[in-house]
């Protein structure tokens, strides 16, 4: 249910913006809808597997579950009543409730994993903890679809805020479910939940905040507030150096505190840096071809909503594919070969993607869309990278270790996404202006001409759409590279997966 | 003997029943015909005023799909207006300010440009709703067979509702973009002490003769002090 709120909002941002009286040139303001989610999961998802650990698993679920309920409402209820200008209960009202459904959604993701931890013996483990980051993987896939179709179906009962009022019987079913799973735990070890009182790590609050703050900050700095003038904020430099000072500070007291979040001997090995730095340079690759992608459809294809998010749905079903080809490809090439060759297929994928023109969709190769062929070629390359960079991080770690490990990749994964979709977005729309604002301006004004005019201008939003999206598509395929090149040069050749050792 | 004796009783609690009734007033009455006529004076005398216009399915204007209209005036003619259009899924905001006698388009992603009077000429008047020889000052004195609704509360101000009749031509002077067809129907929610229109919804045919659709037109900040600056 989270995983498909990640990015159920990529489909339905037009009418979303349409709903809260926010006109087409303001689209930026679409961006903290993301990134506010975005920001809330990679806050909580390092701190709550820990504090479910130290609480108990159900106080923290079921306590998350609630917070996601309650952003899912305010989501839900933004512009609901009364009428333009919404003010407060417009865009702030709709990101507030993202923030939450972010905070609440980053929570259940490591409590899940620990849950089948938890239910399972160490023998069947593994594949219980793989069915639960399979259905986090294919929630992501299916997000943009999903909320593309429950529109589609409820145009008469809320249209997009269906899809988040949907979340309540959801989020009721989880609950149910959750409850039965952790009687059963209960039942079999006979026990309450949580750590003993003696035992129980500190939960690094205090880090949380830094890490939160910084990333609010970061998104600010990189928030166009006026696109037409410049691509960041006016207030860049303030809101940059305070996220620098915060993110600084919350690195620093991962090495510093007794019971860091990040382990500290994996922040010393090579391979863990290599892999973040990938992972992160992969998050904000990523990004450009969740956003752009559908945006591309409506606004140079002319897709609507559901023929949109089927266009994305390519690039997102390769991704899980090429992940279970990543997993078996690393065992015979070893996670080095098998990262660059992903990396490489992906950056091959955005720079072809980044040729696309406005009559793209009806070119055909050996009766196939080559549109489609690129875009399963770019999800392929983002899906083989998934299993070496995660196990580069988790065979450092030591076993009790792991589930830590691996949300750290998600982590960092999503931190690049995060970073990723405020400066691609800022570069994307001051690009757009750019190109839309150079040489013969159409002229929509009544008389003789108009028509023509019209279509003049409408031609050159498409060709500056057109233009605007090659940028962002190749420094997509750009971040590719680089993440391939650092991959190349720290992860291990050989083979990894399935041989954890404990790190030193 | 009895009902003798009960008839006073009967007479003076009857009368003081309608003694009661009168002090209390009934519902509050008013002329429909002379409150229009106020309401036009009273219109005609503002210095300044801001209007919004929220249009029904159906209103389009230039091939886009009308969604809303805001201005702020500063009479005689200076105008700072928002006309809000949808196409496909998107909100389309044109600004359109006319100060000192020139008029600027501002489109999405486009800075300002200054229309031609020619063009100029072609484009809606949102103000116009305040201009005192064609804009609603002029046509309210003139709707037809006006009735007294009752009155309502609009945005904290007791008001008369009234329904009335308008003609096409009154209404397409007053309230452009409108290029109606036929007669439109009208209610109006005028203030009581100041006779100020505070709100109308028009419905008919507004756009042209086979649509039928509605207008809603509010009325707020009057003689307020607005700064309409010329943008480029």
């Amino acid at each position: 249910m989270a995983a498909l709120d990640t990015y159920v909002v990529v489909t339905l941002l037009p009418k979303i913006l349409f709903d809260l009286d926010l006109p087409v040139d303001r689209i930026e303001r679409a961006t903290p809808m993301l990134t506010g989610f975005l920001a809330g999961y990679i806050v909580t998802m390092p701190l709550l597997g820990l504090a479910s650990d130290i609480h108990g698993r159900g106080v923290v679920y079921l306590g998350s579950l609630a917070i996601f309920v309650a952003g899912s409402v305010l989501t839900a209820t933004a512009a609901y009543t009364g009428e333009p200008p919404y003010g407060i209960l417009g865009q702030p009202w709709l990101v507030s409730g993202r923030v939450l459904q972010g905070l609440g959604g980053g929570a259940m993701v490591p409590i899940a994993l620990a849950l089948a931890a938890d239910l399972f013996p160490a023998g069947r483990r593994d594949t219980a903890i793989g069915a639960v980051a399979a259905i986090q993987e294919t929630g992501s896939v299916l997000g943009p679809l999903y909320g593309a179709a429950i529109a589609r179906l409820a145009i008469d009962y809320g249209d997009w805020r269906a899809a988040f009022w949907l979340n309540l019987p959801l989020a009721a079913i989880c609950a149910a479910c959750f409850l039965i799973a952790a009687r059963a735990v209960r039942a079999e070890r006979g026990g309450g939940e949580g750590s003993p009182a003696g035992d129980r790590p500190a939960v690094d609050w205090t880090g949380a905040a830094l890490l939160g703050l910084g990333l609010a900050s970061l998104a600010i700095a990189l928030y166009p507030d006026d696109p037409a003038k410049q691509a960041v904020s006016t207030n860049v430099v303030p809101w940059g150096v305070a996220a620098v000072l915060l993110l600084m500070g919350w690195g620093y007291r991962q090495f510093a505190a007794l019971n860091p979040v990040i382990p500290s001997e994996l922040l010393r090995s090579r391979p863990f840096l290599g892999s973040s730095a990938t992972n992160l340079l992969v998050g904000a690759g990523l990004m450009a071809a969740l956003v752009n992608i559908p945006l591309m459809g409506r606004g140079v294809f002319n897709l609507d909503q559901i023929d949109s998010a089927l266009l994305l749905s390519r690039f997102m079903v390769a991704i899980p594919m090429g992940a279970v080809a990543g997993g078996l490809l690393s065992r015979r090439l070893g996670g080095r070969w098998t990262a660059v060759l992903g990396l490489t297929a992906a950056a091959l994928g955005f720079y072809l993607i980044s040729m696309w023109g406005a009559a793209e969709l009806s070119i055909r190769v050996a009766g196939l869309r080559q549109a489609d062929l690129e875009l399963i070629l770019c999800g392929l390359g983002f899906g083989l990278v998934i299993a070496p960079l995660a196990a580069a991080v988790i065979d450092l770690a030591r076993p009790e270790r792991h589930g830590l490990a691996a949300s750290l990749v998600v982590l960092v994964r999503t931190l690049g996404m995060m970073a990723g979709l405020s400066a691609l977005s800022a570069f994307g729309l001051r690009r757009f202006y750019d190109l839309f604002n150079t040489g013969y301006a159409p002229r929509l004004l009544p008389g003789p001409d108009f028509q023509h005019q019209k279509l003049l201008f409408e031609q050159k939003i498409t060709d500056s759409l057109v233009a605007e999206y090659h940028g962002v598509f190749l420094i997509a395929a750009g971040l590719c590279v680089v993440a391939g090149l650092v991959a190349g040069l720290t992860l291990s050749a050989r083979s990894t997966a399935g041989t954890t050792t404990a790190s030193t | 003997m009895a009902s003798r004796g009960r008839r006073p009783l009967l007479t003076v609690l009857l009368a003081a029943s309608v003694a009661v009734s009168c002090s209390l007033g009934g519902p509050p009455t008013t002329d429909p015909v002379g409150e229009l006529k106020s309401a036009g004076t009273a219109l005609a005398g503002l210095k300044s005023g801001a209007v919004d216009l929220k249009f029904g399915p159906g209103a389009a204007l230039f091939g886009f799909e009308l969604v809303s209209a805001t201005a702020k005036v500063k009479l005689p003619s200076d105008t700072d207006a928002t006309i809000k259009a949808k196409q496909q899924d998107s909100l389309i905001e044109i600004q359109v300010i006319s100060v000192g006698g020139n008029v600027y388009l501002r489109l999405p992603f486009i800075g300002f440009q200054q229309a031609s009077a020619q063009e100029a000429a072609g484009l809606p008047s949102v103000g116009s709703v305040f201009d005192a020889t064609n804009g609603l000052p002029a046509v309210l004195p003139h709707g037809k067979n006006p009735k007294l609704e009752g009155t309502e509360t609009i945005s904290g101000t007791d008001c008369w509702k009234i329904s009335t009749t308008f003609t096409a031509d009154q209404i397409a002077k007053a309230v452009q973009p409108l290029q109606p067809n036929g007669d439109i129907s009208a209610t109006l929610w005028i203030g009581r002490s100041d006779h100020l229109l505070r709100k109308a919804v028009l419905s008919g045919h507004l756009f042209d003769a086979t649509k039928n659709t509605t207008l809603e037109v509010r009325l707020h900040d009057f003689n307020a002090n607005f700064n309409i600056v010329k943008p480029i």
